[in-house]
């Protein structure tokens, strides 16, 4: 499969001398559906993070494409698609239209073209009844569907999703989780940044773990030993015996 | 999300929504002014106006009566507005008589125009978004100036999205404070410093919310060259800003 990103021995200090990240290496490649899990403060939003220029490294650097990200943060933005935990702060637009509109508006196209995406992006994520709406009429897991959807419309390489879980119910949890793997079957890679691994490991090609700003374990999702869980500062998926297919929440 | 901002856009298929953001801004200037201008005797042809152009914008939509019952809800604030306009006419405490009763009908007439403006102003606020009037906005902007790298729009639609952001980090700030005793029996002193801490929570939770905002636009590519929203200018919005523009000259001037 061919490489969509890499950061390769990357570090990053904070302006108070604390290392957040500690010479990662790590390969994405297309068709990888990832899990980057670890402890809060572990590092994995903060990589996350560099994967689309929204921070500087200390040392290293991030490839994406093959070109430096720090040279051309918005060619890696294109490639790369980041949905932000806090879905309200990545809503823009008054309508759902707009808003989802609002990212390949940025690409040049024509307004048809922008319109179409925006459109099908908005429906393959179930709001496509909801396009004339304002985004604050919406609950809290159609506003994350939504700025998944303003991802999407951008057709990018790789969907990053940071904490997609977080403060929703199941209903929610499950309409998100759809929406991401559908993206995954549709050909596009996906990274999900979270610590509730036993809501997405089902569907994940690959698992990385971080803790203390380096990757402790890059491998199969259910190749992690069980007792390690507990040390990284994770719950064991596995602990009531259940086998890696049957931890999908989609059913 | 709070919804506080001033643009009550709901999709449907009202007449108002046909028209150009920028006529109907026109004619939202020019029917206002003639509101607070013209002589007594256009007030009822401005009146029917005013209800004519909220039909149009889809606020009679759920009945008559609904629709004047939620358009008195949000003009609420015209009463407490009238009241101090009609006691600050009609009390003259340095004049030859405490009570000016013939003051009464002008402060009267004076609320009715605050309430045609008010009503102009709902309906434009009903059938136009604010990504609509951003991408107008802009378009004018860079039609004017002669370049593709101005977008004005944008700052308005940001705005229009920070003021309920500012209002939720405010929600937030109070409720935090409210959950740890502030506003229980203190004294002046360390309530105003409660006051300055709360004060201190808003401001850093709407600077987090900015930034939070501009490292969308980043991450969603933005770029001043945006493609805009197509909104054509059609002969309708060049008839609505001739009519508008001769109502108000002629409330003016007649």
């Amino acid at each position: 499969m061919a490489e969509i990103a890499r950061a390769r021995g990357l570090v990053h200090r904070f302006p108070d001398g604390v290392l957040g990240l500690d010479g990662v290496d790590l390969r994405l490649d297309e068709g990888d559906f990832l899990v980057l899990a670890g402890r809060n403060g572990s590092g994995k939003t903060l990589l996350s993070r560099h994967l689309v220029g929204l921070s500087m490294a200390s040392g290293g650097e991030v490839l994406c494409r093959g070109r430096p990200v720090a040279a051309d943060p918005q060619a890696a933005r294109r490639i790369i698609g980041y949905v932000f935990q806090d879905s309200d702060a990545q809503i823009v637009g008054q309508t759902l239209l707009e808003d989802a509109a609002f990212g390949p508006a940025n690409l040049g196209l024509p307004w048809a073209e922008v319109k179409a995406r925006a459109v099908e992006a908005l429906s393959l994520v179930g709001l496509g009844s909801f396009a004339e709406r304002r985004p604050d009429s919406l609950s809290g897991g159609e506003r994350r569907r939504l700025a998944i959807a303003g991802v999407l419309a951008m057709r990018p390489d790789c969907v990053l999703l940071d904490e997609p879980f977080a403060n929703l119910d199941l209903p929610a949890i499950r309409s998100v989780l759809a929406v991401i793997t559908a993206a995954h079957a549709d050909g596009r890679a996906i990274v999900v940044v979270t610590h509730e691994l036993e809501k997405v490991l089902a569907h994940a090609t690959r698992l990385v773990v971080m803790d203390a700003g380096r990757v402790v374990y890059d491998g199969a999702p259910d190749g992690l030993a069980r007792e390690r869980y507990e040390e990284l500062g994770l719950r064991d998926p596995f602990r009531s015996g259940a086998s890696l297919e049957e931890l999908t929440w989609l059913r | 999300m709070a919804s506080v901002g001033p643009f009550r856009f709901s999709w449907g298929d009202f007449p108002a929504r046909r028209f150009h953001p920028l006529s109907k801004l026109v004619a939202l200037l020019a029917l206002s002014l003639a509101s607070t201008q013209a002589r007594a005797l256009w007030l009822p042809a401005l009146a029917v106006a005013a209800m004519a152009t909220l039909a149009a914008a889809g606020a009679f939509r759920p009945g008559l009566a609904q629709g004047l019952r939620l358009l008195a809800r949000d003009a609420r604030f015209l009463i407490p507005l009238g009241l101090f306009i009609a006691v600050f006419r009609v009390v003259d405490p340095w004049g030859p008589h405490l009570f000016e009763p013939s003051e009464f009908l002008p402060a009267l007439l004076y609320v009715a125009r605050l309430a045609m403006v008010f009503a102009f102003a709902e309906a434009y606020f009903r059938s136009t978004s604010a990504g609509e009037l951003s991408a107008a906005t802009t378009g004018l902007a860079r039609r004017l100036f002669r370049r593709d790298d101005l977008d004005p729009g944008l700052y308005l639609s940001l705005a229009v999205n920070f003021i309920p952001r500012c209002f939720d980090a405010w929600e937030r700030a109070r409720e935090a404070a409210l959950a740890r005793g502030y506003g229980g029996r203190q004294g002046r002193r360390p309530r105003l410093r409660a006051s300055l801490a709360l004060l201190e929570s808003f401001v850093a939770g709407s600077i987090r919310g900015a930034l939070s905002t501009a490292e969308a636009l980043e991450t969603r590519g933005y770029t001043p060259g945006r493609t805009l929203q197509s909104l054509p200018f059609r002969p309708a919005d060049f008839v609505l800003v001739s009519a508008s523009a001769v109502a108000a000259a002629a409330a003016l001037l007649v």
